[in-house]
């Protein structure tokens, strides 16, 4: 089976593979050989510009910062953001900790070069409020009541604001706070948290040629030889494949379909395997000093984030055999990323120690010895086991009695006159804005 | 050391046992023991630490290695015994070499692209002795359950701990062991949870599926035809991408792949330890994910067209065959989540299909059918991403070129297989995970899980056509 296989393979392999003989290899190859060229040509110098730029996969933004979707933001000094992007767009952001609402409204400033549909969300401790606006071109104010939808006791979670641009049109938006109050504490909360990113494993955003994908490319590639192929077999009308039986691979078309598809293929291997191996020699050269577990920070934000230092600090100085929870557990990601990197020492409902980062609006009494959140006491008595930083953003608590109470994710006991939170009045209200 | 013995202990065992199942075919080589050997030694070694687990027996090298020596030695006595297999044995078999099949030009290329492999495993290993888990999903699905079990030293089945069999840092609790073990295994040999060491076994499923592919077009073709093919796989970005992170798709496309593989020898040569081998590996793709199923469901389809239309009987001997290696991988883990009312979605006991009357599953899309996936994923896959370079059009437009030859030959039940396991998933795109194609977020993954079937049945018809031959 294997050498009469060998006998048919060789009919078609190397040169015979193509449409000409050896002799006159520059003149039956000639078209072919141009057309390729000339896209290597055309399409190195974006290739290897966009070597350094291209994506491998989703960056995925922890989401006590800004994750955009569908569009491209900035952030400026000065606090505004700025969207761009055509189609649907998404800018998310948790707000680490929760801010309170009592009595307050938002008011947001929006610029956009395109009329769009958006929607403002926000998740509270109460629920969830939808807020549908149009977005008119221009500069313009928006106000969103809070007042009527939260409770002075209530916590804004995280903040949503969807745009939908007709047309798939490419729209700019710029985002600022227009008043203070808890309209500028959100996005201080929003920009000025520390955000750092990873990837998914989910697709590979391979690199583009002159605008399209390099998929697209390669159908292009492909047909242009396809086309190439089949008119030098049909101008030469005589079957330069040999082989044996019947089969329809010995016909014009079908050679023309293997030769452009294996060419074109083999170029975008070539290509990708050229990216591999630039990022081979950067990660040769970036990653062997770090700890193995830092690494993947020096990949993607330069430094390890503070926050991840914060985590070996706890990790180091509770004792062997304790477990540790979080003061809040707003930021979902952000504690599930806290408990992988803490083990071995685990994480624990019931723990003696307490972390919390960045949260204003934890307040330790000394005094009293009592943690609080907002007005809410998380344990007591606890001490104040150390700071982190000279910042002052991540301590760590021991309780020093039996806990009071649980943390926040499990059931927050309210100091005496305040009444517990009611989740099931979901309140969600559509209207227009401004 | 520790990870020179991570890799080699399970390769080991594995040799020994894939040794008796390829006994019965002259054409098999060394590289097929080690290929084969090496996924059937990573499922028995991950088998063994979860039955240890719901024993309550601590995660220990002596107790995870002494049953593996056992069953080693018990293959290697009745490969002795009763096959009759000398040390010679294990490393004779298989067809000619690349050097004596083939000479000059041929020799050159075929060398270029062995050089450019080598290369290519050089870097894949590199890259991941480099990168620790590197993604977040990976660490979100697989390793931090890992890390866990790691430090616990166990699976922590006590109902009434907050912790119970992960929980807390297994997000999914119904999502199969396979991998997490394996990452426990190479912490254990290691001595420490180092993220970069313990995924080591993602590029040698790597490059065990390169090899498997080639072995099983070289039976076929020539080595140098299979040089070819292996070059478009092993390029495939996202394969490549796989290899150098933890996700469990990798080895579940290796396990496919040698599944199908399997079945299609056996389909060339009535060797029922073929199908003993395709059924072994399909019950460890389940012990994987929980899409292994699929892969299951679709071959004994295909297995059971095939004995009805060859009239063969008895078909107990055939059927039994495929099933009990297949329970004795898969068994233990289902029975378990039966048991333990652990489910095969995202939340809870049950199939997933009772989501599909939950009005508030998949916030965001909403129930239904969603037919808008079909054109959303023909961009994603054939416009969009470059993820498996022309593989798909290239497949496509072979297909229907070749679809005679198809229909006239063993190819049938190939394509049954990958069309029953692209139905599997499009139901549940157009039903339950709507938001893995128009979110791009799953589709791609799940392709890469039966890619390598799709390169696989494409070069064999591309065989069959060059070779020109009426069946």
């Amino acid at each position: 089976m294997g050498v009469h296989f060998a006998m048919s393979l060789k009919t078609l392999l190397l040169f015979r593979l193509f449409p000409f003989r050896k002799k006159n290899f520059l003149k039956a190859g000639f078209l072919p050989a141009l057309t390729i060229l000339i896209i290597i040509v055309l399409s190195a110098p974006q290739a290897l510009a966009l070597t350094r730029m291209e994506g491998w996969t989703l960056a995925y933004a922890y989401p006590t910062g800004v994750k955009v979707t569908g569009g491209e933001a900035a952030i400026s000094d000065d606090g505004t953001i700025s969207i761009t992007g055509p189609g649907e767009m998404k800018l998310t952001a948790k707000v680490g900790g929760g801010l309170e609402t009592s009595g307050k409204a938002l008011t947001f400033t929006l610029e956009s070069q395109a009329d769009a549909y958006g929607v403002l969300r926000v998740r509270s401790t109460r629920g969830i409020a939808l807020r549908r606006f149009m977005l008119r071109r221009g500069e313009r104010d928006y106000f969103f009541d809070l007042e009527a939808i939260f409770g002075p006791d209530d916590y804004i979670l995280a903040v949503s604001l969807d745009f939908l641009l007709e047309g798939g049109s490419v729209g700019i938006l710029d985002l600022s706070v227009k008043e203070a109050g808890p309209a500028k504490r959100i996005v201080k909360a929003l920009f000025t948290t520390e955000t750092f990113t990873t990837k998914m494993i989910n697709h590979i955003n391979g690199p583009t040629v002159m605008g399209v994908s390099f998929l697209v490319a390669g159908y292009i590639l492909t047909a242009i030889l396809f086309t190439a192929l089949l008119i030098i077999f049909v101008i030469r009308k005589k079957p330069l494949l040999k082989s044996a039986g019947t089969s329809g691979c010995s016909s014009a078309p079908f050679r023309a379909f293997i030769v452009a598809f294996v060419v074109a293929a083999a170029l975008l291997a070539v290509r990708t395997e050229y990216r591999w191996a630039t990022l081979y020699g950067q990660d040769k050269v970036v990653l062997p000093g770090d700890a193995t577990g830092t690494r993947i920070f020096t990949l993607f934000s330069q430094e390890l984030p503070d926050f991840l230092r914060f985590l070996d600090y706890v990790k180091s100085t509770v004792p062997e055999g304790e477990s540790v929870r979080a003061a809040t557990n707003s930021a979902g990601d952000y504690m599930r990323l806290a408990r992988y990197r803490l083990l071995p020492v685990r994480s624990s409902e019931g723990a003696t120690y307490i972390w919390s980062y960045n949260d204003h609006r934890l307040f330790y009494d000394e005094a009293k010895m009592t943690l609080m959140d907002g007005v809410r006491v998380i344990a007591a008595p606890v001490i104040r086991v150390g700071v982190f930083g000279g910042s002052g953003k991540g301590a760590l608590y021991m309780v020093t009695g039996a806990p009071r109470s649980a943390s926040l994710a499990g059931g927050v006991s309210p100091v005496a006159g305040a009444g517990e939170v009611d989740a099931s009045r979901l309140s969600e209200t559509a209207g227009e804005g401004a | 050391m520790g990870l020179f013995f991570a890799i080699m202990f399970p390769a080991v065992v594995g040799f020994f046992v894939a040794s008796w199942f390829l006994r019965g075919d002259t054409e098999a080589c060394f590289f097929d023991r080690v290929f084969f050997g090496f996924g059937v030694g990573t499922g028995l070694l991950t088998l063994i630490i979860f039955l240890i687990g719901l024993l309550g027996i601590g995660f220990s090298l002596p107790a995870i290695c002494t049953p593996l020596v056992v069953i080693s030695v018990v293959f290697i006595i009745i490969n002795l015994k009763k096959e009759g297999m000398r040390p010679a044995d294990y490393i004779s078999g298989g067809g000619g070499t690349l050097f004596t099949a083939h000479r000059g030009l041929k020799l050159a290329l075929a060398l270029m692209i062995l050089i450019w492999i080598l290369c290519k495993f050089y870097f894949v290993i590199s890259e991941s002795m480099l990168r620790p888990v590197l993604s977040w999903d990976t660490w979100f699905n697989w390793s931090a359950g890992a890390k866990f079990f790691f430090y616990e030293k166990g699976l922590l089945l006590d109902p009434g701990s907050e912790f119970y069999f992960g929980s807390g840092y297994r997000q999914f609790l119904g999502h199969p062991l396979h991998t997490p073990l394996l990452q426990v295994w190479f912490a254990l040999c290691v001595g420490s949870f180092d993220e970069a060491l313990v995924t080591m076994w993602s590029p040698l499923y790597f490059i065990a599926l390169i090899g498997v592919f080639h072995l099983a077009l070289k039976k076929e073709t020539t080595a140098l035809y299979g040089l070819i093919c292996v070059f478009f796989l092993a390029s495939a970005p996202l394969i490549t991408y796989h290899a150098i992170d933890a996700y469990s798709d990798l080895p579940l496309a290796f396990y496919f792949l040698a599944s199908t593989a399997s079945f299609w020898r056996y389909l060339k040569l009535g060797d029922r330890r073929y199908l003993m081998l395709s059924g072994l590996f399909l019950g460890i793709s389940v012990f994987t994910k929980n899409e292994g199923l699929f892969f299951f469901i679709a071959t004994g389809a295909a297995l059971s067209l095939y004995l009805l239309k060859e009239g063969k009987k008895p078909l107990a001997g055939d059927i039994f065959s495929f099933l009990v290696p297949f329970l004795i991988f898969a068994a233990p883990w289902l029975i378990f989540k039966t048991v333990s009312g652990i489910g095969f979605g995202h939340s809870g006991a049950g199939s997933g299909l009772e989501w599909l009357s939950d009005p508030k599953y998949a916030e965001g899309t909403g129930r239904g059918l969603h037919f808008e996936v079909f054109w959303i994923a023909i961009k994603e896959v054939l416009v969009r991403r470059s993820n498996f370079n022309l593989i798909f059009p290239f497949w496509i437009i072979l297909s229907i070129w070749g679809f005679r030859r198809v229909l006239d030959s063993g190819l049938k039940y190939l394509y049954i297989i990958i069309f029953l396991v692209i139905g599997a998933f499009a139901f549940t795109y157009l039903t339950l995970e709507a938001t893995a194609v128009t979110e791009s977020t799953g589709i791609h993954r799940n392709l890469l899980t039966y890619t390598p079937v799709i390169f696989l049945s494409a070069a064999l018809l591309l065989a069959e056509l060059i070779r020109g031959r009426d069946r």
